[in-house]
């Protein structure tokens, strides 16, 4: 049901009835005042005459008007046994003379809209107790018209006021119907549109009333689901990178390796002995796979932004100790020695996973870039002014002093690195860079000739003994 | 069927389902010299009772048991060791593992190697030493009466020279870094730095002996350890 529709039949259900009611009931009462001054006005005029009186008294008993405006007779015996005069009496309600009785005014009414729609009255004309003191007039029964007229002239009242209301009740709806049909059409239209771009529209999220709060509230609506959506845009996006880029960095070194095994294969079916330099080979090359997907891991989570990172405590030297055995195996493959050291109360706040991954990158660069044989150290300490200290440093080849502010070049997404040399310095670095980014850690690396490369982090770490029950990985 | 195996040592549960890798890492922990009883499915691992084991090793993701439930489980009666391993690398979950009472996590994929470690370093004694007495080799250091003696015979050491072994004998085998000697046992405003350390070093050695020298390594890159078993030089 439309708005106007509403608001009219409202308007008519609520109005008409109360209203048709009121004049019936005020039709009624001013009925009866007539009809009272009809009976007394009969009284006066056509009892008081001094002929009726005297036609009255000769024969009481035989009494009677019978004219078609009046219906008289005389009251006989008043007092208990009441009783009208004439031939064919019509009853005389006791009702009514008990109340002519009581009175005291000299007249009473009756009057009944049911029946014959007649009514009647009691007046006396005379006074003391005797015959045609007291006469009884009937009202002529002209109810049927007037109640047919009163009907008519009641029904003509509601018909006008029906078609006042209908008027009305549009009237006051249409502008308000108009400003929702726009609004609605505006929203329809485009889900994603702003409000304040259609210009018709875009003046509702001024105005003051209701419609106005819809038309602001449906605005901060669009609003939310526009960011929402480019939120899951960007996310969606991120993940089919990653999906992809996975697939085909994978794809590389697990080529590699799966030609190496199958080398391994023929040498070891044709009867060779198996060469311990390609078994060690392919260890390298998984272990390089595994960084890789930890790497990507970080990266999807680096992109993904700040809701995906945790903030917890993180004790350093029990992360230092897992990233030194993580990297054990192959160190020691290609015979570089891991040194770590580390106190046991170093917390500090961050993401565990990233920072592992992070430290990893470092480590797995310092023995990457080793001929063979060589050391690599990871050491964690608590420097002053309630920070910490984290160095990886390795005795290889070192960074000359060229490129070393390169490597640590902000913004540097190395997307090309990626492909190039993945888990190298170029991917793994970067990842490194910008976890400590999103921590605010300071990073710093140095090369003094001949002495390798040493990577320095550092940053604010929590008051010792502070997290006592809490610290973890 | 539980595997179980009659060797000597710490008596490990291992809870996997993926038959390959929980091979694999029954393997290797069976070549450490550790017990170990091997249960596949979270019905078997619910069943058992976790004070029988010096450490558990718990998979998260076991068809139709969550692994965090078995935590749970195992921590209402047992304070006993627990690495959880899983794929996942949700930093959510292993802040959530720790929570429940898990000690560390090993997230896969990993080297045997890297496991080994972990389970050594949650089964050895505990990290700070304070015993009267730690011999370490022929050198013997009681911290309660400052006294050092090599073979039976005392040796005549300094206040930071005392303090320097016996803050190394707190984690025989752990590396300490100058950084902290410094810290721990140097008063850094007349006694100096890392380089005062070295020459301390260096005459504690002299004054217990090449024998025993050798029990002090130097740490390329960190500092100092004492060591059970010195390396072969050569």
């Amino acid at each position: 049901m439309g708005l106007r529709l509403r608001v009219v039949v409202m308007l008519v259900v609520l109005v008409v009835p109360v209203t048709v009611a009121f004049s019936s009931w005020r039709v009624g009462a001013e009925r009866r005042v007539r009809q009272e001054r009809a009976a007394e006005r009969a009284a006066e005029r056509a009892l008081a005459r001094p002929r009726v009186l005297q036609r009255c008294l000769q024969d009481p008993e035989a009494f009677a008007i019978n004219r078609r405006n009046l219906r008289a007779r005389a009251v006989i015996d008043a007092g208990d046994a009441a009783r009208l005069s004439g031939p064919n009496p019509p009853a005389l309600d006791p009702a009514l003379w008990a109340r002519f009785a009581t009175s005291g005014e000299g007249i009473a009414h009756q009057w009944s809209w049911r029946g014959d729609r007649a009514g009647a009255s009691i007046v006396r004309v005379g006074d003391g107790d005797g015959p045609c003191a007291v006469f009884w007039v009937g009202w002529p029964d002209t109810s049927p018209r007037l109640a047919a007229a009163t009907r008519r002239s009641i029904l003509l009242e509601a018909l006008a006021l029906l078609l006042l209301l209908v008027a009305t009740g549009a009237i006051i709806a249409a502008p308000l119907v108009r400003r929702i049909r726009r609004l609605t059409e505006v929203v329809v239209a485009d889900p994603l549109h702003a409000i304040s771009d259609h210009d018709a529209a875009a003046r509702e999220l001024r105005t003051g009333d209701e419609i106005g709060a819809l038309a602001r509230a449906l605005e901060a609506r669009t609003t939310q689901v526009k960011e929402t959506i480019a939120e899951l845009q960007a996310r969606d996006q991120t993940l089919k990178e990653y999906i992809s880029n996975t697939t085909h960095d994978l794809a590389i070194p697990l080529t590699v390796l799966q030609h190496r095994l199958m080398g391994l294969k023929d040498a070891t079916s044709r009867g060779e002995a198996a060469d311990v330099e390609v078994i060690e080979r392919a260890l390298e090359e998984s272990h390089y796979i595994a960084a890789l997907i930890a790497n990507m891991s970080a990266a999807a989570k680096l992109d993904a932004g700040r809701a995906h990172t945790t903030r917890h405590p993180v004790n350093l030297g029990e992360l230092v100790e897992r990233v030194a055995a993580r990297h054990q195996p192959i160190a020691a493959q290609k015979d570089v020695e891991i040194n770590w050291a580390a106190p046991d109360d170093l917390i500090v706040l961050g993401d565990s996973t990233l920072i592992e991954q992070a430290v990893s990158n470092l480590v797995q660069n310092a023995i990457q870039y080793h001929g063979g044989g060589g050391h690599v150290a990871i050491v964690a300490d608590h420097a002053d002014g309630g920070r910490f200290e984290l160095r990886v440093l390795d005795d290889g080849p070192g960074v000359d002093e060229a490129t070393l502010p390169r490597l640590t070049e902000r913004g540097v997404r190395a997307d090309a690195s990626r492909t190039r040399n993945p888990g190298g310095q170029g991917f793994g670095l970067s990842i490194a860079l910008r976890v400590f980014d999103a921590h605010a850690w300071r990073f710093d690396m140095t090369s003094p000739p001949g002495e390798g490369l040493t990577n320095i982090i550092t940053g604010p770490a929590q008051p010792p003994g502070s997290l006592a029950g809490q610290a973890a990985t | 069927m539980s595997d179980e195996a009659e060797v000597n040592g710490p008596h490990i549960l291992l809870v996997e389902d993926d038959e390959a890798l929980g091979g694999e890492v029954r393997r290797a922990l069976l070549a450490q010299g550790y017990e170990v009883t091997w249960k596949r499915t979270g019905a078997q691992a619910e069943a058992i009772d976790p004070a029988h084991y010096q450490l558990i090793i718990l998979d998260l993701m076991l068809p139709g048991t969550h692994g965090f439930d078995l935590l749970k489980q195992y921590r209402q009666i047992s304070d006993v060791p627990v690495i959880i391993l899983t794929a996942r690398k949700d930093t959510f979950d292993k802040v959530r593992g720790f929570e429940l009472g898990g000690d560390d996590y090993m997230t896969k994929p990993f080297w045997p190697e890297e496991l080994i470690a972990r389970v050594s370093a949650r089964l050895r004694r505990p990290v700070i030493q304070r015993e009267a007495g730690r011999t370490i080799g022929p050198i013997l250091i009681d911290a309660a009466s400052r006294r050092v003696e090599v073979d039976g015979e005392e040796i005549d050491l300094t206040r930071v020279e005392f303090d320097i072994l016996a803050v190394l004998a707190e984690r025989v085998g752990m590396a300490m870094s100058r950084r902290q000697l410094v810290d721990r046992v140097l008063d850094a405003d007349r006694e100096g730095t890392e380089r005062t350390l070295d020459v301390h070093v260096s005459r504690i050695r002299k004054k217990v002996g090449d024998e025993a020298a050798a029990h002090v390594e130097t740490v390329w890159g960190v500092g100092y350890r004492l060591v059970e078993e010195p390396k072969r030089k050569g």
